[in-house]
């Protein structure tokens, strides 16, 4: 029977071809699976709510043993949740700009509290002055109609460094380190006058910074041993073993003292998280939830002697740098994107979501990348992500943290190099330059590149210089 | 649909679905096994092997491939055959270590710090041996450019990525082919660099028994060393020959003639010629043990020489004579062949290159371009527009500082030519003041610079008070002609670079004011002095 043997010739290359289509459809079906437009939100407010100093590995929803974030852990439940956001400096004054220029801090410049510190000259850094083409999210906001406000616990994001550029409203904390009481509240205040417009809110807390002491104590609720050592907590003892780690390089402490210390953190990241939760309870009875994009940030980590000092701002190590971010759509959408992102992606990856027209000027800006396309549940392209601190007379570091878990730390002032593997070593404390030779020079090849590509000299980085941060006395150099 | 139930159809159907299934997985496997394999076999056998020629003190005019009247260099001109011959390499100093350490370096003297007989390379530059260490490469270096072994702050700074650093410190002993060869063979798996560090033809001339000169040569020089220290070079200036009497006072005058200064050139050219013979024995070798096709050659000289052309015999300024050398380079995985390349080159082009070649990132303290993209497509180098020389340290620095740093090393017998220095005597003549001065640390960083195009040179002499003072050819010869700030040179039309131009051209002389001045400022802390000043009464 030729015509049946036919038929089922057919029918067996009709069966091949199927196999065929399936297997290169499984192949590419990380681009196929586009959820269109379902991520977008047009004419959405947006709300961007910053934890100052909140260290990724402190948040449940990150991975953390306790339930210090149970807020923050259902927003990132019901919302986007980056378990793998790098912050490109390791203190606030350059690291929160980074996030709204979608630029390196040596790009927006402002690196520094001051531009200049001397006997007779202390002009404070100001992005206004420094960058004054630089646009931030903000005026992209207040360009395109939307009322834009700031309420902030003041000291490193205050307006001073220009960082109310583009808002209608931007208010400080009137005492220096403010948490969310001294900034909730105006907040609030503004939010029930101006519901009815389209809004941009950047809500920001200094609760958890070592530099607030909370007004109601600590209960010493984290606390799960009796605890015998000589710390007492508090924003004075922070700044004693601050100054005591930079001096001597490496604290005396016991992993006890530490832990003690890290109980009275997590309660200070609960108490936040549970005003955080206040907040947005209120929010819902202004009834702005289902038009909101509620992102929950931080511009930096803290360290509590991971390796053996306290604070932030003279390392780049991950206690400092792995920040939370979460992007909670009103949309019931959610993922969790382990990939790489940065602070610089931010910029872009609200000006998609809102669809805000994005000119050529801004394109060339920014230097981040939509997270859009990894929130549609794109698997690859982690992204490298730099991160660099010009830290008062001490330390001048850039790193380079590589998407397959990698990170190169550059010392300028004395052309030290580090390496870590941040799978087999996460405590970052294997420099493992010397076995890995080929790597270490490719990736600090790499690194200096990014320097070269964004215009700065070299020569000048290795000038430590003397800009105070704290207040405290330079005695060598004070020219920057 | 009947016949869709019959069961042996669906059995068969069933059958070349499991297969199509069966072939398609195993092609996948395969498809992926035999992409890793390759990509792991492409990085390890890929990476060629890289001999790298420097010949100390050889002209770029005095190869015969230049043109030059005497065939000086059959092999180096094969060599040449077989790859890119640039007639225009300009080297960054006009001293052996010096210039070898911005071709090890890619980076300026002033920059990489190596600006001395007795400065060490910072530990945070790489050299092309530490970077290729990196790569897996088995490096060594062989040779007699003895001041690479010596002095040492530059052995310390040469030695660095090296697993043999074979330099013996007797010019007339080149090195073994044999040892090279087996060391390029030892492990087949392993690309080698080997670096080559000839002083064969460095001073004193006529080492070799094969030589041009006129056996019946009968003149003054006839029964002298033919060198610097222990030599007759130092006594030489403008065609006199100086006779010193053990009280250090001048005791006669000798004009030297033509024929006097020819006897010299024969000498250096037969030094030359035995060299060359020993690269081509060398040549030989690595094609006979069939490594030719994967290793790449590159050949050039740290440094030139001045014969007679600017009154003495000796590499002593940045004068074409001194910083013009030729420059090969072979590299089998190219096709160009047998091309002469004209534009300017620099010693700093060539680490960069190297990495190119092998596909290594450039490392950032790399101050040069990458000569690819001229090579590969005859892309003309914005970046060697320019090329800047530094005179640094100055030879008086290195004749005074040389003992200081010698005392240690010169212990041991190595070479009693060496030894022999005849310090005392140009102890002797020369000032005390001076000595002290530029046995000052501070002293270092005094530095005449030159910028050169393909067709002018302007020199910034920050020496000139020092140089009018204190040259050692002004303190022989009893004369201060005295030393412009600056100078300029039409390349073309004064090759020689005999007629200071810059009145004649004072807006060529901006231009390239300002491109120097943009090098001192990036290299050196010390401000130019205006070029309108009125002191150029001498020419």
């Amino acid at each position: 029977m030729p015509k049946l043997a036919t038929f089922f010739a057919k029918k067996q290359f009709l069966i091949l071809i199927l196999i065929l289509v399936t297997a290169g459809f499984l192949f590419y079906r990380d681009n196929l699976r586009d959820s269109g437009d379902l991520l977008k939100c047009a004419d959405c407010n947006v709300l961007i709510v910053a934890f100052d100093a909140e260290q990724a590995g402190h948040v449940g929803a990150l991975g953390y043993s306790k339930n210090t974030s149970p807020v923050q852990d259902s927003l990132a439940k019901s919302g986007f949740l980056f378990t793998n956001a790098i912050a490109q400096s390791s203190w606030t004054v350059p690291s929160f700009m980074s996030f709204f220029t979608s630029l390196y801090p040596s790009e927006h410049k402002l690196t520094n509290k001051y531009t200049e510190f001397s006997q007779s000259v202390k002009t404070i850094s100001n992005i206004k002055n420094l960058a004054p083409t630089v646009q931030t999210l903000a005026e992209v906001f207040q360009r395109n109609g939307y009322a834009t406000a700031g309420f902030t616990g003041d000291a490193g994001v205050g307006a001073g460094f220009g960082y109310n550029k583009g808002f209608d409203v931007y208010v400080d904390s009137q005492t220096p380190f403010g948490g969310f009481e001294a900034s909730i509240p105006p907040a609030l205040e503004w939010l029930k006058n101006n519901k009815d417009k389209k809004f941009f809110m950047f809500l920001h807390s200094y609760s958890i910074h070592g530099q607030n002491d909370p007004a109601e104590g600590y209960t010493k609720k984290f606390l799960d041993f009796n605890y015998a050592g000589p710390l007492q907590g508090g924003k004075a003892e922070q700044a004693k073993l601050r100054e005591e780690g930079l001096a001597k390089g490496k604290l005396a402490l016991t992993e006890e003292d530490y832990k003690f210390w890290r109980a009275l953190y997590d309660e200070k990241i609960y108490n936040a998280d549970k005003k955080f939760g206040e907040f947005l309870t209120q929010l819902d009875g202004l009834d702005l939830t289902k038009k909101t994009i509620i992102i929950v940030l931080s511009d930096h980590g803290t360290e509590i002697g991971e390796h053996q000092r306290f604070d932030h701002g003279f390392s780049l190590y991950d206690e400092l740098i792995h920040v939370p971010l979460i992007i909670k759509l009103p949309q019931k959408i959610s993922k969790v994107v382990d990939n790489q992102v940065r602070a610089i992606d931010l910029m872009p990856t609200v000006l998609e979501l809102v669809g805000l027209p994005v000119d050529e000027k801004i394109k060339n800006q920014m230097k981040g990348e939509s997270l859009v396309s990894l929130m549609r549940g794109q698997k690859t392209g982690g992204r490298d992500a730099f991160s660099e601190t010009d830290y008062r007379n001490y330390t001048h570091k850039k790193s380079l943290r590589t998407s397959d878990g990698w990170k190169f730390i550059y010392t300028f002032e004395d052309d030290t190099r580090e390496l870590y593997n941040l799978k087999s070593d996460p405590g970052e404390t294997k420099n493992l330059v010397e076995q890995e030779p080929k790597l270490a020079y490719e990736l600090e090849q790499k690194l200096f590149q990014y320097i070269k590509d964004s215009g700065q000299d070299v020569t000048k980085l290795k000038e430590v210089g003397c800009l105070p941060v704290y207040g405290e006395v330079c005695t060598e150099k004070t020219v920057k | 649909m009947l016949l869709f139930f019959d069961s042996t159809k669906i059995k068969k159907a069933l059958k070349l679905f499991i297969l199509a299934l069966v072939i398609l997985g195993v092609a996948a496997a395969a498809f992926f096994y035999f992409k890793n394999q390759m990509a792991e076999k492409n990085v390890k056998s890929r990476r060629p092997n890289i001999i790298l020629i420097s010949i100390d003190s050889l002209r770029a005019d005095h190869i015969s491939a230049s043109g030059y009247v005497r065939r000086t260099t059959p092999n180096i001109d094969a060599l040449a055959k077989e790859g890119v011959y640039f007639k225009n390499y300009i080297t960054q100093a006009y001293l052996t270590p010096i210039s070898e350490m911005a071709v090890h370096t890619g980076m300026y003297p002033s920059s990489s710090g190596v600006v001395g007989f007795d400065t060490v390379l910072p530990d945070n530059f790489l050299t092309v041996a530490q970077i290729l260490k990196k790569y897996g490469y088995r490096n060594a270096a062989f040779g007699n450019s003895m001041e690479t072994l010596l002095y040492p702050a530059l052995k310390t700074s040469f030695i660095r990525g090296y697993d043999l650093y074979n330099i013996n410190p007797v010019r007339e002993r080149l090195p073994m082919v044999e040892s090279l060869v087996n060391f390029a063979t030892l492990e087949p798996d392993k690309p080698f660099f080997i670096w080559l560090a000839l002083g064969s033809v460095h001073f004193k001339y006529g080492k070799f028994p094969e030589n041009f000169s006129d056996p019946n040569y009968s003149g003054p020089l006839k029964s002298q060393r033919l060198n610097w220290f222990n030599g007759v070079f130092p006594w030489i200036y403008k065609n006199i020959l100086y006779e010193i009497a053990s009280n250090g006072k001048i005791a006669g005058k000798t004009s030297l003639n033509q024929e006097d200064a020819q006897y010299v050139i024969d000498k250096y050219d037969g030094d030359i010629l035995a060299t060359d013979a020993w690269i081509g024995e060398l040549l030989k070798r690595i094609k006979n043990e069939g490594l030719e096709k994967n290793t790449i050659i590159i050949l050039q000289s740290e440094h030139g020489e001045d014969l007679n052309e600017h009154g003495y015999i000796h590499h002593y300024d940045i004068f074409d004579t001194m910083i013009k050398t030729p420059l090969i380079i072979k590299n089998p995985f190219l096709s160009s062949k047998n091309i002469t390349v004209e534009e300017q080159v620099q010693s700093i082009n060539i680490l960069p290159t190297i990495l190119d070649f092998l596909k290594i990132p450039k490392a950032h303290q790399i101050e040069g371009v990458s000569l690819l993209p001229l090579l590969e497509k005859n892309e003309k180098l914005d970046a060697n527009d320019y090329i800047f020389i530094e005179r640094i340290p100055l030879w008086e620095r290195v004749i005074f500082t040389r003992d200081k740093n010698l005392k240690d090393t010169l212990e041991s017998s190595w070479s009693a030519d060496f030894f022999d220095s005849g310090m005392e005597k140009i102890s002797l003549f020369y000032k005390k003041e001076a000595v002290d001065l530029i046995q000052n640390d501070a002293f270092i960083k005094q530095r005449d610079v030159a910028v050169r195009t393909s067709e002018w040179k302007l020199i910034f002499r920050q020496t000139a008070e020092f140089q009018t003072e204190y040259s050692w050819w002004n303190v022989l010869s009893g004369e201060k002609p005295g030393v412009a700030p600056f100078e300029l040179y039409n390349l073309r039309s004064d090759p020689g670079e005999t007629k200071n131009v810059i009145q004649q051209y004072p807006d060529i002389a901006q231009i390239l004011k300002n491109k120097l001045m943009d090098f001192v400022k990036k290299t050196d802390n010390k401000k130019m002095p205006e070029i309108e000043k009125p002191i150029y009464d001498y020419f």
